[in-house]
């Protein structure tokens, strides 16, 4: 019998499936495996959202991704991209046509600021679901930033820091979000501790996104780990996550903002630069960031069969090198000013990036809101260095350690070889020294990093995201191995955020800027940069996130084979 | 014919062959498919795995030249560049200074150096490099150009002369196109083929990487490899018989084609292929097939990771060849067993089938009669065919006695085992041929029992059949068995000779009456002796009978010859018979008419039909001739219904001239109401001509209803019913039985004229016709006598009470025409008005030597049967009285009392006076009204009168009405 069985499998699966084909279509998928025994009260429902995936993938839109050791965006600052399509924040930042950017609705369909600046009034977007059925509430705002306060691995605190309570809740002192007043189902009223200019925008941040409430609670460590558990309200749903291998999405069919136009999304974990570039040759991806190939980027940057399909892109960030005041003798700012005008930037940006972005004098790049072009130019001008080594009393240079993680960049490596160069030029006997991550990150979060070369990628679209992760204060600027010393300015930086006043505001920041950069040296901007994808050629619908990441939502493309 | 054995045979074959041609088409169906797929993917196995191992050399050159240009874009010192002008944009080398070129070239001096090892050394180590080289562009600088080297012998490389790339000439592909295309593509890829001028000018491919650093082209790195070498795995595919593979590059230029040149590019559309196809990389499952020069090929591809496309070709008849092996093998094995099938069949079959045939062949025998076919010992099996045997013998053998028995019967008949009849006519034939020859006058004698049918009745058929069997052992003992043959019933036909004819049948009459033991019939016999002429036997027998038919009404034995008088009888009943249709058409036959007048008023009351046949050859016919003849052949309703339809014409004819119209009557005989619905017929005629149906009166004989009485009772009945009057004709002609006049109502009854014949032979016919005439009064029925040729039968038949009279008196039966003349010209009287037939008819009907007329008493003492009261029938219409009819009595007594008859026969009441004549003339007028009686006493000069008078009737039409009139008393002064 167990014989026939397999013969005829095929014709008793047939027939079976046409006798319990209802039977099939009431439960499509497989229940959640919650930590809990209890399951979730709206897992019956979630066969609404989730239709039966295609199981032939290949028409996903597929791109490259780095393997997340989690997707649970309070607390990862770098694996986004499942926030990104997966969930939805209460407001976005995008690009706007006239290039300029702007802050828009999204979950939130509108809201009021007070005119202190300090209180906030938001009107939830109705009808909104998560893809398990449940609806979109206040209180799962509220649970939203109670858990990016709480969460011990939480990694985005700084965005609900603003508002009162916060850091009390953060420190455990209370057990409630003051500064949060549900009003009802769809309105809350949120009130900062202080104003701040760039609270929506911080709200933009993939960090921001809004989670279930009770499934996320259910889910407890299972949340960002386990597809089943991870729901958002986003266009597309988490299916597979296979270890080592990738995440499949699907649509969200039933998206508040519309099912996205791909048959599905597939994310594969690919860290081989050279793997990626056969893939894509292979046209196994969609897109391909050439940041990561090296010289072999010009093949595609320059190669005849890529034109239609290439995108430039300006990166809204800003490499720079670091300088920890904190060590002799960087602590002079002789030494640091001399460091700054021995780099021929220029050259640097050529020789390294082909001369691809642009030379930056201060903190805020361009494309930045508050973005100065008036900024005096730091020269290349190694004479003047030398005299200054001289004057600091270091005629003959002094020993200074660039530090390269080993997972950098070529072009990174590069760049610090040839730092290293100019400055050798000038006498500093500086070298490179390589260390893995992991050293270098301990390293510099407790300011021990002596000088180091890095790029910042705007968060959200304002001044602060950059001046303030830097020199907001000292934990701040110890974190970056910067150690800048000057409270009074640092104070100045947090002040500077509750201005209410917009134009003083800017100008407070461009003073700032000019001090830290210009007058304190306290670190070297380089540049900020153009960067390149190329798309296959059944990708349609290509744009670029406003800051240029390479993190984004794919909901608004699609391929042809659709 | 197609015999059993054939058509199973057939069947079987088809049936076999029809399954084979299914097996084969379905085997062909799935086996195609199959063989189509697993061709294309058997195909596609080539393909990939040629691709496979070009791919890996592919890779090798690749690697080689990768290599290469990585060391060398690491040997580039970005600084050096970028700080001498080398930025990427400004390139060219105009914006560099002579100081920051040499710099340039300096170190360029030193990377080219390092590249050329790197690239000799691995190029070296690379399978089949026929060339290397890096061109350094110049607009980066004209001073270090790079190198190239190209394979001298076998060994080693030599350095060759540079190339100045901008002496190459754009338009020249089949040298340059490796530059400009690298130069347009901007990226590693493979050129080719081309021809190498440097080389012998073979053809070659190359795989050229751009070198870039500071976002500019510095040069271009490349290896060239013979097309003979990746010829080489290419050229070895070989596959089914003449399946090769070919490789083109990217734009379909051929690299390799065992058939093409090198560098020409074929029309791929030839090849069902197109470049959408080509950018599916490979066919996959697809099955394409192309149709070049006739031969049918199929293709399939792939493309390498070069762009370079790899084909490989096969006819589809090799394809399908192993198949259509297959199919081959197993139709001629198909066709091998079908036809050793076939053979073994039509043995079997003959083997199964034999016996049929044999018993074919004696169901073909028996067919003709032969019942001696011997089967017996052919087949005994017990199957289907054994027991059809066994059934056919069973058959034969009863088959062979019924036939036998069936001859027996066909020659002799069953009851007295004589000849019978066509067997007699074979005998005698050739016996009375026997009785000439001795010398003797044979003849043939017809046998008949008289009365046969009456035996039978009387006594039963076995009884019959036993006399009937008795007589012919007698007749056999006296004429021999073969002589003596029985023809029906009691119909038997003899042959014997004339010596002591009469003598041997007074034997035979005599012992004849003593068969079945007295209990027999007298015998009638006719003789045809052949004296009158040779005739058959048959004729000889007819004529016997007719001879013996003339004995009919003999009861006793007798016979009777047949001579030259019943000859010219029995031709004219031919003549009669074979021309009555035309005696019909041709109106040979003509309607005389015989007027029937009324007693009372001396009108013609009716018109009796009678047929004349008037011959052109024969003269007149007489009825009492052709009416039995046709009688006897039962033709007699052509006659009658020809008769019918002349009276209904005369008819027409009569009222067209205004002439009052009398009943017809037409004689039926009983063949009539035989051959066809004679009654039917006759409604039919009289209905389609108008007239009332009353108008036709159908006589029939006595004789015609004596013979099936209760038919002829229904059929009378019918006529009467329909409303024809039907009478009796010839009443007391033959042996009367009173028994019919009480069975069926007649309208009318005529006497016969032998009545009349022996008017005079005494008084009594007269006393006879009397009573009749007062039985049918009393009957109601009316009464006609036939025959009355006298004035004294007239009277007579007056006062007896018959109300119709016809005969020679008034007139011999006549055409219609005659009549007319003679009724114009006052021979004839004229006709009776039918209304006032009632009348007359009461008045006729009155018998004056009835005394019932006068009182229901019947006369005692009547001495003379004529010596009645005196009576007469007067008519009166008030005014006068005018005697009509009276009896001898009455006129005797008229004489007596007044003297004269003829005064009072007739007087009015001008001249009759108070005392005598009123009182009857008052008695007359008070008895005009229905069912009135008056007794008068009349006192006369000669004395006293005592009479009767009684109503009759009264004339519708004149309102005469009449009344009796008897004297009952007279007393003499």
């Amino acid at each position: 019998m167990k014989r026939l069985v397999a013969k005829y499998n095929f014709i008793i699966f047939f027939l079976l499936a046409l006798l319990i084909q209802p039977a099939f279509s009431s439960c499509s998928m497989p229940q959640p495996t919650g930590p809990s025994d209890n399951s979730t009260p709206y897992s019956h429902t979630s066969s609404d959202a989730v239709q039966n995936p295609i199981s032939d993938t290949s028409s996903y839109l597929t791109v490259i991704e780095d393997e997340p050791d989690t997707v649970d965006f309070q607390c990862t600052s770098i694996h986004y991209t499942i926030a990104l399509n997966v969930f939805n924040r209460l407001v976005e930042t995008e690009k706007q046509p006239d290039d300029g950017i702007a802050i828009v609705p999204s979950l939130a369909s509108a809201w009021e600021e007070s005119e202190d600046g300090l209180t906030y009034d938001f009107h939830l977007r109705e009808g909104v679901t998560f893809s398990n059925g449940s609806p979109l509430t206040s209180s799962d705002v509220l649970y939203t930033l109670t858990r990016l306060m709480k969460h011990p691995d939480s990694c985005n605190q700084a965005i609900a820091e603003p508002i009162k309570g916060a850091k009390a809740l953060g420190r455990g002192e209370a057990d409630q979000l003051e500064g949060f007043e549900i009003i009802d189902d769809l309105s809350f009223r949120i009130t900062l501790e202080q104003p701040f200019e760039a609270f929506l925008s911080c709200l933009s941040m993939a960090g921001a996104s809004i989670l279930d409430e009770e499934t996320t609670e259910t889910a407890g460590a299972s949340f960002g780990l386990d597809p089943e558990w991870t729901v958002g309200t986003g266009p597309f749903i988490i299916w597979k996550w296979l270890p080592g291998e990738g995440i499949l999405l699907i649509p969200n069919e039933n998206c508040w903002s519309g099912a996205p136009r791909c048959s599905g999304l597939r994310l594969l974990f690919t860290t081989e630069d050279a793997e990626a570039r056969l893939m894509f040759e292979n046209n196994e991806i969609d897109i391909l960031d050439l940041d990561e190939l090296g010289y072999y980027s010009e093949y595609y940057i320059h190669g005849d069969i890529y034109q239609d399909r290439l995108y430039q892109v300006r990166q809204t960030g800003i490499s720079y090198i670091a300088l920890n005041e904190s060590v002799t003798p960087l602590n002079d700012v002789r030494v640091r000013k001399a460091l700054q005008l021995s780099l021929n930037r220029s050259l640097l940006l050529d020789a390294v990036y082909s001369g691809r972005g642009t030379v930056e004098n201060g903190i805020y790049p361009n494309g930045l809101y508050g973005h100065n072009p008036d900024l005096p130019e730091i020269p290349y001008d190694p004479d003047e260095a030398r005299r200054l080594l001289m004057e600091a009393g270091y005629p003959d240079g002094f020993e200074l350690t660039f530090s390269v993680k080993n997972s950098s960049t070529q072009s990174e490596t590069i760049l610090a070889k040839m730092a290293v160069q100019m400055w050798n030029k000038i006498g500093i006997k500086a070298s490179i020294k390589v260390i893995n991550e992991e050293e270098f990150m301990r390293c510099r979060k407790s300011g021990l990093l002596e000088c180091y070369t890095a790029t910042w990628i705007a968060d959200y679209n304002d001044p602060d995201n950059f001046i303030y992760t830097f020199f907001g204060n000292d934990a701040n600027t110890t974190y970056r191995s910067i150690c800048y010393k000057d409270e009074k300015v640092m104070a100045r930086v947090g002040a500077a955020r509750t201005i209410t006043d917009h134009e003083k505001r800017l100008e407070e920041y461009h003073l700032l800027e000019e001090k830290i950069v210009q007058e304190d040296a306290a670190w070297i901007p380089l540049f900020s940069r153009l960067r390149y994808y190329v798309t296959s050629e059944r990708l349609n619908g290509f744009t670029v996130p406003w800051n240029g990441s390479v993190k984004r939502t794919y909901s608004r493309l699609s391929t042809d084979n659709e | 014919m197609h015999s059993i054995r054939f058509k199973i045979t057939s069947i079987t074959v088809s049936a076999i062959l029809i399954s084979i041609l299914l097996m084969f088409l379905a085997t062909y169906l799935t086996v195609h498919e199959e063989n189509d797929n697993s061709s294309v993917q058997r195909m596609n196995l080539i393909a990939d795995d040629t691709k496979k191992s070009l791919e890996i050399y592919f890779e090798s050159i690749e690697q080689s030249v990768e290599m290469t240009a990585n060391i060398a874009v690491d040997s580039l010192d970005s600084i050096i560049l970028v700080e001498n002008g080398i930025t990427p944009s400004a390139a060219s080398s105009l914006a560099r200074t002579d100081e920051q070129q040499s710099r340039i070239d300096a170190h360029l001096s030193s990377h080219i150096k390092k590249t050329e090892e790197t690239l000799a050394s691995v190029a070296t180590r690379t399978h089949g490099v026929v060339s290397f080289y890096y061109y350094i562009l110049p607009e980066i600088s004209e001073n270090e150009r790079g190198f190239f080297y190209s394979r001298v012998g076998k060994s080693g490389y030599e350095k060759q002369a540079q190339l100045i790339v901008s002496d190459l000439d754009a338009d020249d592909t089949e040298h340059t196109s490796w530059y400009f295309l690298t130069m347009q593509r901007c990226r590693p890829s493979w050129a080719g083929p081309y021809v190498d001028p440097y080389n012998d000018n073979i053809w070659i491919c190359s795989y050229l990487i751009p070198v870039y650093k500071v976002g500019t082209m510095i040069g271009i790195i490349g290896m060239d490899i013979p097309v003979d070498t990746l010829a080489e795995s290419v050229r070895e595919i070989h596959f089914y018989k003449s399946g090769f593979a070919c490789m083109l590059n990217d734009h379909n230029r051929v690299i390799y084609h065992p058939s093409l040149e090198t560098g020409t590019t074929p029309d791929i559309k030839m090849m069902s292929l197109t470049d959408e196809l080509f950018r599916q990389k490979t066919n996959g499952e697809e099955l394409i097939r192309f149709n070049t020069n006739g031969v049918l090929r199929q293709i399939s591809f792939t493309t390498l990771t070069t762009g370079m496309r790899l084909l490989v070709i096969a006819p589809v008849s090799e394809i399908t060849a192993t198949w259509t092996q297959l199919v081959h093998s197993t139709l001629i094995l198909a066709a091998i067993i079908t036809a050793l099938f076939a053979v073994i069949l039509f043995v079997l079959m003959d083997v199964l089938t034999m016996p049929l045939k044999k018993l074919t062949d004696a169901s073909r025998r028996l067919a003709d009669g032969d019942y001696s076919i011997g089967l017996d010992s052919e087949y005994k099996s017990n199957d289907e065919i054994g027991t059809l045997t066994r059934a056919f013998t069973r058959m034969r053998d009863q088959m062979g006695e019924y036939i036998a028995d069936l001859n027996h019967r066909a020659i002799t008949d069953t009851l007295t085992g004589l000849p019978n009849m066509r067997h007699f006519f074979t005998l005698a034939e050739a016996g009375r041929s026997k009785i000439k020859e001795a010398g003797r006058h044979p003849v043939i004698l017809f046998f008949n029992l008289v009365g046969m049918k009456y035996y039978n009745r009387q006594y039963s058929f076995e009884e019959g059949d036993k006399l009937i069997y008795e007589i012919s052992k007698i007749l056999v003992s006296h004429y021999g068995e073969n002589n003596v043959s029985r023809f029906s019933q009691d119909h038997f036909a003899i042959l014997t000779d004339e010596e002591g004819l009469e003598e041997e049948l007074q034997d035979v009459f005599e012992e004849c009456k003593y068969a079945n033991n007295g209990r027999s019939l007298p015998v009638r016999v006719g003789i045809c002796p052949n004296r009158l002429g040779e005739t058959n036997i048959s004729t000889a027998y007819d004529r016997a009978k007719y001879a013996c038919d003339q004995l009919r009404g003999t009861y006793v034995s007798d016979y009777r010859f047949f001579d030259l008088s019943m000859l010219t009888q029995v031709e004219n009943s031919r003549y009669i018979l074979n021309h009555i249709d035309q005696a019909i058409s041709e109106h040979w036959i003509q309607v005389y008419y015989q007027p029937i007048v009324r007693a009372a008023n001396g009108l013609i009351c009716d018109e009796e039909a009678l047929a004349r046949w008037i011959d052109p050859v024969k003269g007149m016919i007489s009825p009492g001739e052709f009416i039995p003849v046709l009688e006897q052949s039962k033709l007699i309703y052509k006659l009658d219904l020809y008769m019918l339809d002349m009276i209904l014409d005369k008819l027409k004819r009569k009222k067209e001239m205004g002439m009052t119209l009398v009943s017809q009557s037409l004689n039926l005989s009983r063949a009539d109401f035989c051959s066809v619905d004679i009654v039917d017929e006759i409604r039919r005629r009289v209905d389609a001509s108008g007239f009332p149906r009353s108008i036709i009166s159908i006589e029939v004989t006595e004789s015609c209803v004596g013979s099936d009485f209760s038919f002829m009772k229904n059929q009378i009945e019918r006529l009467q019913s329909l409303g024809f009057p039907v009478w009796m004709d010839d009443f007391g002609s033959g042996y009367s039985s009173l028994d019919v006049l009480q069975d069926i109502r007649f309208d009318l009854i005529k006497f016969d004229m032998h009545f009349m014949h022996r008017f005079n032979d005494g008084d009594e016919s007269k006393i006879i016709l009397t009573q009749l005439m007062k039985l049918a009064s009393s009957l109601g029925v009316d009464t006609v006598t036939e025959g009355v040729e006298s004035k004294d039968q007239v009277e007579f038949l007056s006062e007896i009470g018959c109300s119709k009279l016809q005969g020679y008196y008034y007139s011999r039966p006549i055409p219609f025409e005659e009549m007319l003349e003679r009724i114009s010209s006052g021979t004839l009287t004229d006709f009776e008005n039918p209304e006032e037939a009632d009348y007359y008819s009461a008045i006729g009907r009155i018998s004056l030597y009835d005394l019932g007329a006068v009182t229901n008493d019947s006369g005692d003492d009547m001495s003379d049967f004529f010596d009645t009261l005196p009576m007469a029938v007067a008519e009166s219409d008030g005014f006068y009285v005018k005697i009509v009819r009276c009896n001898k009595s009455y006129r005797d007594f008229m004489i007596r009392a007044f003297g004269d008859l003829q005064k009072e026969m007739e007087f009015s009441r001008a001249t009759v006076s108070e005392e005598i004549g009123i009182p009857l003339l008052d008695a007359v007028y008070q008895c005009r009204s229905e069912g009135a009686r008056i007794f008068i006493d009349e006192d006369v000069p000669s004395g006293y009168i005592h009479s009767l008078v009684r109503h009759i009737a009264v004339n519708p039409v004149t309102g005469i009405y009449a009344c009796l009139v008897a004297v009952l008393e007279y007393i003499g002064k």
